[in-house]
């Protein structure tokens, strides 16, 4: 019997921490690693041996003495190869072997696989039987990685029941005890190798845990329901928190040679969560779900899973470089969720109508930022008005034709008049409410007007000639300084007028009043008087006047006495009905109280 | 100086408060806002700044208005539009009670940042003062200090006054050594980069990017350092090394503060023949320039379009040049000072006129085969295009190609100023072309002035039809019946229009003109027999107006079997799904069964407590929503979604019958029972649908034997007395071994007494 102490052959000291620390920063990873080796290993006594053998994997595990086993019927190794690949950090034999038999069917890539057993073991044991020499078992122990002990095996029967084959025995480490955990390992095997083809055992049962098939490989003739249903299982292993509500496939034979899957999550978080889940496998074994960039960053709600031999994995294996063929993958699954999301808004109105349900407000969100999803989705959206939510074409029904918007929860005058028109207005304040309706604006040819914010530019009214007299005496009751009237008609009739101010001169009056340069430094007051010395109107608040309105009728066939208080009446309870905050101009009590005093005046006997 | 504490504060007291919302836009507005993650921000900002508003916090509403104006101003370069708020923020962060606010020293960079996009060098004397007169506020001790900085030395750098630049660059570093700060990780290091290669100092600006680290944002950063290494390894002329470096050009475009490095970078890369001067690269400049005019960043877009004008000159594409000198040309006036612009405009308008001397001609013998040529690029399709103009003028379809090829080569404002310049009254291709466009572009001030005052006096009926047609797209979506009075005008002068026809006779439908709708689908049938879908539209306005002749003739001539040859017809058939709109857009599906060619009665209940409509009959749209072209294990037809019947629009509501719903629960009677119960009830009109399947099971109280259940809902009709149903089902029920109850039904009815006993099996059954 050979027994002899090795020095492995790159000095570990301080590596296995790096690679513990960032290589692999989940532990699965070394898991994965293992079973790369013990699939490569089948895969590799196939092809050097033409042996047709029923492979399997075999994984147990044992929470209390905290060990996991791995153990394949693969190609084994002999002494030689022991010491050159199992003990030889970066010397990988699958490179090797893909580079002569130029095979695409091994997953290893580094020869850094073997090595990550360390970052979670304290010990790691290997029983290996070669093909070559399937009357010798060797056994390789290492504790820490820095030496190994290499002796020949007292028994075949400690690999497996056909001799040839490899075990590994991992006794773990305190803090990666849970991979000792059959619930655990269970369920990272059946995520992260359900596309390996070689079937995975776990702890004595004999139905695969990756008896799964991909949606990509099943049988063409599947009936498209079939298919749904398959997808939706498929996609229900990758989501933790949600189960998939609908899917669509990557298109086959596209130039990205992309498989794959795509799903929106039946739940979702607030409007801007971002549950973007990207699983990417390449050659069957999964390698990472940290590529959530690959989805446009308005998909907060979908799902997918990718494999694909072009994407390129970093040396860790854990993420993907970033290169040309990434980036173009990004573009092209972009256009993938858009046309599927476009084909199940055509195609599967009851799933539509659940997508529309669940995710309106990350969709508003996503619509905003991207055109084509924009027109996919436009008409079905519903947006929050202060009528309840509603679509937008539902919206313009009832408003009979303009976009109404308010940006702030706040009273205003024209909000009043929306009010008694029982018109909705949209709650621009609201998130991606205001985006949306711009949106929607300029793609439809309708008008978005956003109340309240009052400038020279207000459309809500036109204005209409009428008798000068008449026009000569409103301006005399309802204008004030700085203010303009203007005779109009809308509806209800029974708002007589609504009072707007106009922000940009209000603004150039408080940057131009003589005290700011007190509160702000000269040169920075100058910058912004450069600003308001174009502002060239002077015209603070324009004074709609309802010509429609009984009240101003009235008004104008009244006497001049009665006319005064009687204007006044309707001005400061128009002015208290939209009040919002007391300011040097504007006090609600006063204008209770001017509304108090021009009533008793109208109810005077000499008024009167 | 901290000034995120009172932030930091504040968050902890609104989510103690629980203003939760409220705490989390204070965490993501700044994120998405330093990050470039506009189109997250646009859609939480408003909210941001409302809630802020309604809860009177001031103070956050400076930081919130701030960030955004960051973002905008500092980071996407945009100005346009937001002059006025940078300016309201200044004023309200330094009213009495905002005076202490902090943020209120970052809100004079927001209004300084505006006018160095607008003009930079323009305005440098005034960026300056403010910024010295910022500083003289705050100490080195202040995040802020470095922001104020950079903008000072940047305002010295458009001034040209690279030495003091440095200069101060050195006062800040030894600043910020003694609070143990490095400058190369604060945005100033590119600045001193930028000043080296300014000066000449390539291997010095090397060494300053390579080490240079933002400490504000990572992923801005990354790109910005890349770019700036770049651009000094090539100065350096280490190619091989610099285009190691690379940042996308999609990139680049997302993210606007990176335009002017990458411009001189893409500039360094002609001078030294590592890149062409292609169409290729004049696409991305010409993306750029467009965007820093939408932005109104003018200094920088007059710089681009006239390198662009170089550029293209050495091409020879001198269309594009005159393009691009045009383009800085519009926007000069929105200078603060000229320093030189006039005079480089100059120059390249004479290179210019030198080219166009020498002026191609149109090889093409006709406007034909011009029309028919392919380009091998769009310099020599402009080239041509003009060349056909100047030979054919007044051939529309010419001048329409090359708006086409202006259009094309991201030339929109272009291609519209040329229609607004040929656009004329006599020539219909034109009209219609530039209306168009009008009404894409959203311009639909300048579309209503075009072309309101038009009477059909004033031009040719063509003329008058195009844009007859253009004002009833206008207002399709905002206005249907005027849309509608521009259609007839059409048709009255084109009565064989089939768009416009197929046009008014949707829009009469949805108006509910239905006789004038029949009328136009019967002019359709009639000029195209043929087309027997023709027939399914007509239907749909005859059911509803009971035109039944022309329902029959239809009907006969798809072949539709019908109970009856003349008059109303109801005959009920197969299943099928209606797609009912709610007041708000939203869609429900009920099952329903068909009872004529195209109208159908719902037969299905919702949930309690959700919309109902059982029994109202409809006419809905015949073109289904589904196909049916999947087939299930035993080979019967079904959807995608394995449904089974077809699923129509209701198009509309012609029968709506009141009903009120209850429910039935408990044990299971037996199906003989159920069917007596059935049938008693549909005497009364009473419809019964069993919404419980076979697992439905109810335990006896005490038993452990569970037994089958029963749970279904009761359509009565309003018409119909609850007294008479409450009791006929006391009637059934009282020879039943175990109850059912109706509770609802029971206590609408007044029978107080069943309500005890029902309140009891209840209990009894776990019901």
């Amino acid at each position: 019997m050979v027994s002899e102490l090795h020095q492995t052959q790159v000095d570990l000291d301080g590596l296995l921490d790096v690679l513990g620390k960032n290589l692999y920063s989940t532990p699965f990873v070394a898991v994965r690693e293992l079973i790369q080796n013990a699939h490569d290993a089948c895969i590799r006594r196939k092809l050097e041996a033409d042996d047709i053998q029923d492979f399997r994997i075999r994984i147990s595990t044992d929470s209390n003495t905290k060990t996991l086993i791995i153990e394949d019927n693969g190609s084994g190794l002999t002494y030689e190869e022991v010491k050159s690949y199992l003990a030889t950090i970066g010397a990988g034999y699958t490179r090797l072997l893909r580079q002569r038999s130029n095979t695409d069917e091994m997953v290893g890539y580094f020869g850094l696989g073997f090595l990550s057993a360390y970052v979670v073991a304290d010990r790691v044991e290997a029983w290996t039987t070669s093909y070559q020499t399937p009357d010798k078992t060797w056994h390789f122990s290492s504790s820490g990685g820095k030496r190994f002990v290499l002796q020949e095996a007292q028994s075949a029967a400690d690999v497996n029941s056909s001799n040839v084959g490899t075990k590994v025995l991992l006794t773990l480490k305190q803090d990666f005890a849970e991979l000792s955990e059959h619930p655990a390992i269970f369920s990272l095997i059946q995520r992260y190798c359900c596309l390996l083809p070689i079937p995975i055992l776990v702890n004595g049962s004999e139905t695969p845990v990756n008896n799964v098939l991909a949606p990509w490989l099943l049988d063409e003739s599947a009936s498209q329901l079939q298919q749904k249903k398959k997808q939706l299982e498929f996609a229900n292993i990758f989501e933790d928190s949600f189960e998939p509500l609908c899917t669509f496939p990557i298109p086959e034979n596209n130039q990205y040679d992309l498989k794959g899957l795509i799903w929106v999550q039946g739940g979702s978080g607030y409007s801007t969560s971002d549950f973007r889940n990207v699983s990417i496998f390449i050659r069957g074994m999964f390698i990472s779900n940290e590529c959530r960039d690959l989805l446009p960053r308005w998909a907060g709600f979908i799902g997918c899973v990718l494999e694909s031999e072009q994407l390129v994995p970093t040396a860790s294996r854990e993420d993907i470089q970033k290169n040309d063929h990434y980036f173009l993958v990004q573009e092209y699954l972009k256009d993938i969720l858009i046309n599927g999301l476009c084909d199940i808004a055509k195609n599967e109105s009851a799933n539509w109508r659940r997508v529309l349900s669940r995710h309106n407000q990350a969709l508003l969100g996503a619509g905003v930022s991207d055109d084509s999803l924009f027109e996919v989705i436009h008409n079905d959206l519903k947006v929050p008005t202060s009528m309840g939510d509603m679509t937008l074409p539902a919206y313009l029904k009832q408003s009979g034709g303009g976009l109404y918007v308010r940006n702030e929860d706040k009273n205003s005058h024209e909000e009043i008049l929306f009010r008694a028109q029982l018109k909705p207005l949209v709650l621009g304040y609201l998130f991606a409410a205001l985006g949306f309706c711009q949106k929607f604006g300029e793609r439809n040819n309708v008008k978005v007007h956003i109340i309240g914010i009052g400038n020279n530019k207000n459309d809500l009214f036109q204005e209409i000639s009428v008798n000068s007299d008449h026009h000569a005496k409103l301006a005399r009751l309802f204008e004030g300084n700085n203010e303009k009237l203007i005779c109009t008609k809308f509806s209800p009739a029974f708002i007589p007028m609504v009072i707007i101010d106009d922000q940009e001169t209000l603004l150039k009056k408080r940057v131009e009043k003589d005290d700011a340069d007190k509160r702000i430094g000269r040169a920075a007051l100058s910058l912004a008087r450069l600003h308001t010395q174009n502002i060239s109107q002077d015209i603070e608040r324009r004074v709609y006047i309802n010509m429609d309105s009984p009240l101003i009728s009235r008004l104008i066939e009244m006497g001049e006495s009665l006319s005064e208080h009687f204007s006044n009446t309707i001005r400061s309870y128009m002015e208290s009905l939209s009040h919002q905050t007391d300011s040097e101009e504007s006090v609600f009590s006063d204008k209770l109280q001017k509304f108090s005093d021009s009533l008793i005046a109208l109810t005077e006997k000499d008024a009167l | 100086m901290n000034i995120w504490q009172w932030v930091y504060d504040l968050e902890d007291e609104l989510h103690e408060s629980g203003n939760s919302r409220l705490a989390t836009l204070v965490e993501q507005v700044p994120h998405y806002a330093a990050n470039n993650d506009f189109e997250k921000l646009k859609l939480v900002y408003p909210e941001a700044l409302a809630l802020a508003r309604q809860y009177n916090y001031p103070w956050l509403e400076i930081f919130f208005r701030h960030w955004y104006l960051q973002n905008q101003v500092i980071i996407r370069k945009n100005t346009k539009g937001l002059l006025s708020e940078a300016v309201d923020l200044l004023e309200f962060s330094h009213r009495q009670d905002n005076k202490d606010c902090p943020q209120r020293i970052c809100t004079v960079q927001d209004l300084a940042v505006c006018y160095q996009n607008t003009d930079g060098p323009g305005y440098a004397e005034e960026r300056i003062e403010v910024s010295l007169e910022t500083l003289s506020q705050i100490d080195s001790s202040w995040p802020c200090y470095t922001c104020i900085y950079s903008e000072y030395i940047d305002a010295l750098i458009d001034k040209g006054d690279l030495d003091q630049a440095l200069r101060e660059i050195d006062i800040v570093r030894s600043e910020l050594l003694k609070r143990g700060v490095s400058l190369n990780k604060t945005k100033l290091s590119y600045l001193e980069v930028f000043v080296h290669l300014e000066k000449g100092e390539y291997e010095q600006a090397e060494i300053l990017a390579r080490e240079a680290t933002n400490h504000t944002s990572d992923h801005i950063d990354r790109k910005r350092k890349f770019l700036y290494h770049a651009l000094c390894l090539g100065h350096l002329a280490q190619w091989e090394e610099a285009d190691a470096i690379q940042v996308s050009f999609e990139d680049v475009l997302e993210s606007p503060y990176l335009f002017d490095v990458w411009l001189k970078l893409q500039k360094l890369k002609i001078k030294n023949g590592i890149i062409q001067n292609t169409e290729e690269l004049d696409h991305r400049f010409h993306l750029i320039a467009s965007l820093f005019l939408k932005n109104g960043t003018y200094r920088s877009a007059i710089n681009v379009a006239l390198y662009q004008a170089e550029l293209a000159l050495e091409r020879g594409a001198v269309i594009v040049a005159e393009i691009c000198a045009n383009r800085a040309e519009s926007v000069r006036g929105q200078l603060n000072k000229d320093l030189g612009v006039s005079e480089k405009l100059a120059d390249i308008r004479k290179r210019i006129g030198e080219i166009n001397h020498q002026e191609s001609v149109c090889q093409q013998a006709t406007p034909e085969e011009f029309l028919e040529l392919q380009f091998r690029s769009s310099d020599e399709a402009l080239v041509q295009a003009y060349s056909a103009l100047r030979q054919w003028p007044d051939d529309d379809r010419i001048l329409v190609r090359l708006v086409e090829i202006l259009d094309s080569i991201g030339c929109a404002q272009e291609a519209l100023e040329l229609l607004r310049k040929s656009f004329s009254l006599d020539r219909p291709r034109i009209v219609l072309v530039y209306g168009h466009i009008l009404i894409d572009q959203g311009e639909g001030e300048t579309f209503l002035k075009t072309f309101q005052e038009v009477t059909p006096e004033s031009v040719s009926e063509e003329v008058y039809c195009n844009i007859c047609w253009l004002f009833s797209r206008y207002y399709r979506s905002t206005d249907l019946k005027l849309s509608y009075e521009y259609l007839c005008k059409v048709i009255e002068r084109r009565p064989q229009s089939r768009n416009a026809t197929i046009q008014a006779a949707q829009s009469e439908q949805k108006l509910g003109y239905y006789d004038r709708a029949v009328s136009h689908w019967t002019s359709l049938i009639e000029q195209y027999p043929e087309e027997t879908d023709f027939h399914w539209d007509r239907m749909v306005p005859a059911t509803i107006s009971e035109n039944w002749p022309t329902v029959h003739e239809s009907a006969r001539v798809l072949g539709i079997e019908l109970p009856v040859d003349e008059g109303p017809i109801y005959c009920e058939g197969g299943h099928l799904r209606l797609r009912f709109q709610n007041d708000n857009g939203e869609y429900q599906d009920y099952t329903a069964v068909r009872t004529g060619p195209v109208t159908a009665k719902v037969i299905s209940l919702y949930r309690l407590g959700e919309e109902q409509r059982y029994g109202v009959e409809v006419v809905f749209d015949p073109v289904p929503r589904n196909q049916l072209d999947q087939e299930d294990e035993e080979g019967y037809p079904m959807d995608r979604e394995g449904y089974y019947t077809y699923l129509y629009d209701v198009f509309q509501e012609i029968r709506k019958p009141k009903y009120e719903y209850f429910d039935l629960d408990g044990v299971h009677p037996g199906e003989e029972a159920l069917k007596r119960i059935f049938k008693e009830l549909d005497a009364l009109d009473v419809f019964v649908q069993v919404r419980s399947s076979d697992d439905y099971e109810v335990l006896v109280d005490g038993s452990e034997n569970a037994i089958k259940g029963l749970y279904a809902y009761m359509a009565v009709p309003e018409s119909t007395d609850l007294a008479s149903v409450n009791n006929i089902l006391k009637t059934l029920i009282a020879k039943f071994e175990h109850p059912l109850i109706w509770p609802s039904l029971a206590e609408e009815a007044g029978d107080s007494e069943l309500l005890k006993l029902h309140a009891q099996a209840e209990e009894k059954y776990n019901l």
